[in-house]
């Protein structure tokens, strides 16, 4: 595509920073041409995806370099979007939330800086995929258990810095972040808690530091960019224990998730468990009219009909126990007796891991890309937005909430495919949204529906906890106590960190004080 | 199934297809980034294999056992993304490295000139 300057960026002044970054990381690693646009739209836009488009790239190597190319575009007014790898599917890969944004490439810092086997944690640079971390891991036999997310393309710094999850007890990956190096808008660098001190040995083992903690103040930020950072990781346990049942009628998922309330709480279980609808479970078997060959949403005998026929639940839980055989074995017991108290009176299914047996069943994170094949649901060229708003952790809530998010996307002419993970105190409701890009009409269906789906959600109390590019404004804007108080912060502390406002403008809704950047997409 | 895994797999299945033949210094280079790259959806047990199968049947299912891609065709396929495929940009995969992935992909293709299947 065609070159879009970034908003009030001459041509003459986008040529001059192309050849200031060029001077920082030469040529080759600047790019700049129409076919390299092409490569930098959203591939799952739900619509126009040029109305986000970046106009160039430039993909260093170093910090060093990373502090050079901040410099120049604070000194040109040059608008920067970083990113590990680029692969956030179904929240604008790395498409950036302004057109004419210079993208911050840094799939080149792609090193393991450190595995450190006694204290349990590595270091890496933004560029470290899942895939890359895992065959280390394994080629160097290190007993150390990775945490990954479904889609497992992606970077593991980005993954944690966007506060994604998956289902091993580490699996709140923010959460397990401890001491980052980061590169400020000005190109100042800083580490995070005990990487303050000269020499620290503890950086990565005790978050805080002395004084105030600014760890998380570079979660879905655009505050600076993180160009180290330290993740605990699992240590490999003596055993794993693997428990999944179905549940057969809809109205299951309350009784489910008040029974797993106490138990998360009270740590008897530490993963988070997965529960899926049946039409997820569908979605990862192939595309629609494998089972349904009709318009609209499926109807209700028609899922009962293929969900039947694939063995699929109506409700389709699992989850792992980590840990001493001993332990294990008594967590599991009383998750099966609590469950045995219930009407659903389950029949769990186990599967067991120990030492030696194949890695596949061990319940660590496998990377693998078969997932991305839900995104075919509905054939042509697919995508899919992902809706993930918070809630209490309550059955009457999370059933209430699942009724009035499965009528919206019925109404819309979408199947609800969605499920419920869950934290200690609260749950995540997750459903997607599949489309056909190239259908134009199917797309504004799309966007309307995930519009409606964040009102609907604010209403009951519930919001989003991470989104498309599309909807930063439209999710920040329902995080609105008191006056959006919460937003004139992140725009305070945008404005003292970054003055001539140029890392990620309208990241997460959080817009530097010049806002004539600010255009509605 | 992991990567390492499924790597192995695939140089299994490689080493018993009836199409392994000696291959150039930039097909072999292709070859490995292929596998290194594009297996996890274009191998044998691929998500994009499966999809590719309905669609095309079996003897097009496979893109490294294929005989009709051209490089454009592939050019565009990375570089735009195809269906449900997302682009590769020049600082994952340089223009290079596509071009030993065309000689790899396009090898089985007939002479220019003869008569196509």
């Amino acid at each position: 595509m065609q070159l879009v300057l970034p908003p009030g960026v001459s041509r003459a002044a986008f040529d001059r920073a192309m050849r200031r970054f060029a001077g920082v990381v030469g040529d080759k690693w600047v790019f700049n041409t129409d076919d390299d646009r092409d490569t930098f739209l959203d591939p799952y836009a739900p619509g126009n995806a040029e109305r986000y488009a970046a106009s160039a790239s430039v993909a260093p190597a170093s910090t060093e370099e990373v502090q050079a190319i901040l410099r120049i575009a604070t000194e040109l007014k040059i608008p920067m979007w970083p990113f590990g790898r680029g692969k956030n599917l179904g929240y604008g890969g790395g498409a950036p939330r302004v057109a004419g944004t210079v993208l911050l490439d840094l799939n080149r810092m792609n090193r393991i800086l450190e595995v450190n086997e006694k204290y349990g944690y590595i270091v890496v640079e933004p560029g470290v995929g899942f895939f890359e971390l895992f065959d280390h891991l394994q080629k160097n036999k290190i007993k150390l258990w990775m945490s990954a997310p479904a889609q497992t393309w992606g970077s593991v710094m980005g993954n944690a810095l966007d506060r994604g999850i998956g289902y091993t007890p580490y699996g709140d990956h923010a959460s397990k972040m401890c001491g980052l190096e980061v590169v400020l808008p000005t190109g100042d660098l800083v580490r995070t808690g005990m990487g303050a001190m000269p020499n620290s040995s503890t950086w990565h083992l005790f978050r805080p530091g002395f004084g105030p903690s600014w760890e998380a103040m570079f979660q879905q930020s655009n505050y600076g960019v993180v160009t180290k950072m330290g993740l605990w990781m699992l240590p490999e346990p003596e055993m794993t224990l693997g428990l999944s049942f179905q549940a057969q009628k809809d109205e299951d998922i309350a009784e489910m998730l008040d029974t797993l309330r106490p138990l998360k709480m009270d740590g008897t279980l530490l993963a988070a468990p997965n529960i899926g609808n049946a039409i997820r479970g569908l979605a990862s078997r192939g595309p629609r009219d494998l089972v349904w060959q009709g318009t609209g949403p499926m109807p209700e005998a028609a899922i009962e009909e293929a969900r039947k026929k694939y063995d699929i639940g109506r409700w389709n839980f699992s989850t792992r126990l980590f840990g001493y055989e001993e332990v294990v074995r008594a967590n599991a017991k009383i998750i099966k007796d609590r469950f045995a108290k219930t009407s659903m009176k389950p029949t769990f299914e186990e599967s067991i891991w120990r030492p030696g047996d194949p890695v596949q069943r061990s319940g660590q994170a496998i990377p693998s890309l078969t997932p991305l094949n839900i995104v075919n649901w509905l054939g042509g060229r697919g995508g899919h937005l992902t809706f993930s708003p918070i809630s209490a952790f309550s059955g009457d809530e999370a059933y209430k909430q699942y009724r009035s998010t499965r009528a919206l996307y019925e109404k819309a002419g979408f199947d609800y495919s969605g499920g419920f993970t869950t934290g200690e105190r609260f749950l995540t409701h997750t459903s997607m949204v599949f489309y056909d890009r190239t259908n134009e009409e199917m797309t504004g269906r799309a966007n309307t529906l995930f519009s409606d789906l964040v009102k609907n959600a604010a209403a009951m109390g519930a919001g989003e906890y991470r989104t498309h590019v599309n909807f930063y404004d439209e999710v920040a804007d329902s995080y609105s106590w008191n006056n959006n108080a919460l937003r004139k912060l992140n725009a305070k502390v945008k404005d003292a960190l970054d003055p001539a406002g140029i890392l990620a403008p309208g990241k997460m809704g959080v817009w530097p004080k010049d806002k004539s950047q600010v255009k509605k997409l | 199934m992991s990567r390492l895994a499924l790597l192995a797999a695939l140089a299994a299945f490689a080493a018993t297809s009836a199409s392994a033949q000696a291959l150039t210094d930039s097909q072999a280079k292709g070859k490995a980034l292929f596998d290194g790259t594009c297996v996890y959806c274009h191998g044998p047990q691929g998500h994009a294999t499966g999809l590719l199968r309905r669609r095309l049947g079996d003897k097009d299912a496979l893109l490294a056992e294929r005989t009709n891609l051209t490089g454009p065709y592939i050019h565009i396929a990375v570089r735009r993304g195809v269906m449900s495929m997302p682009t590769y940009r020049r600082s994952e995969l340089s223009d290079a490295d596509l071009a030993a992935i065309t000689d790899y992909l396009t090898r089985l293709n007939p002479p220019a000139g003869s008569a196509q299947q």
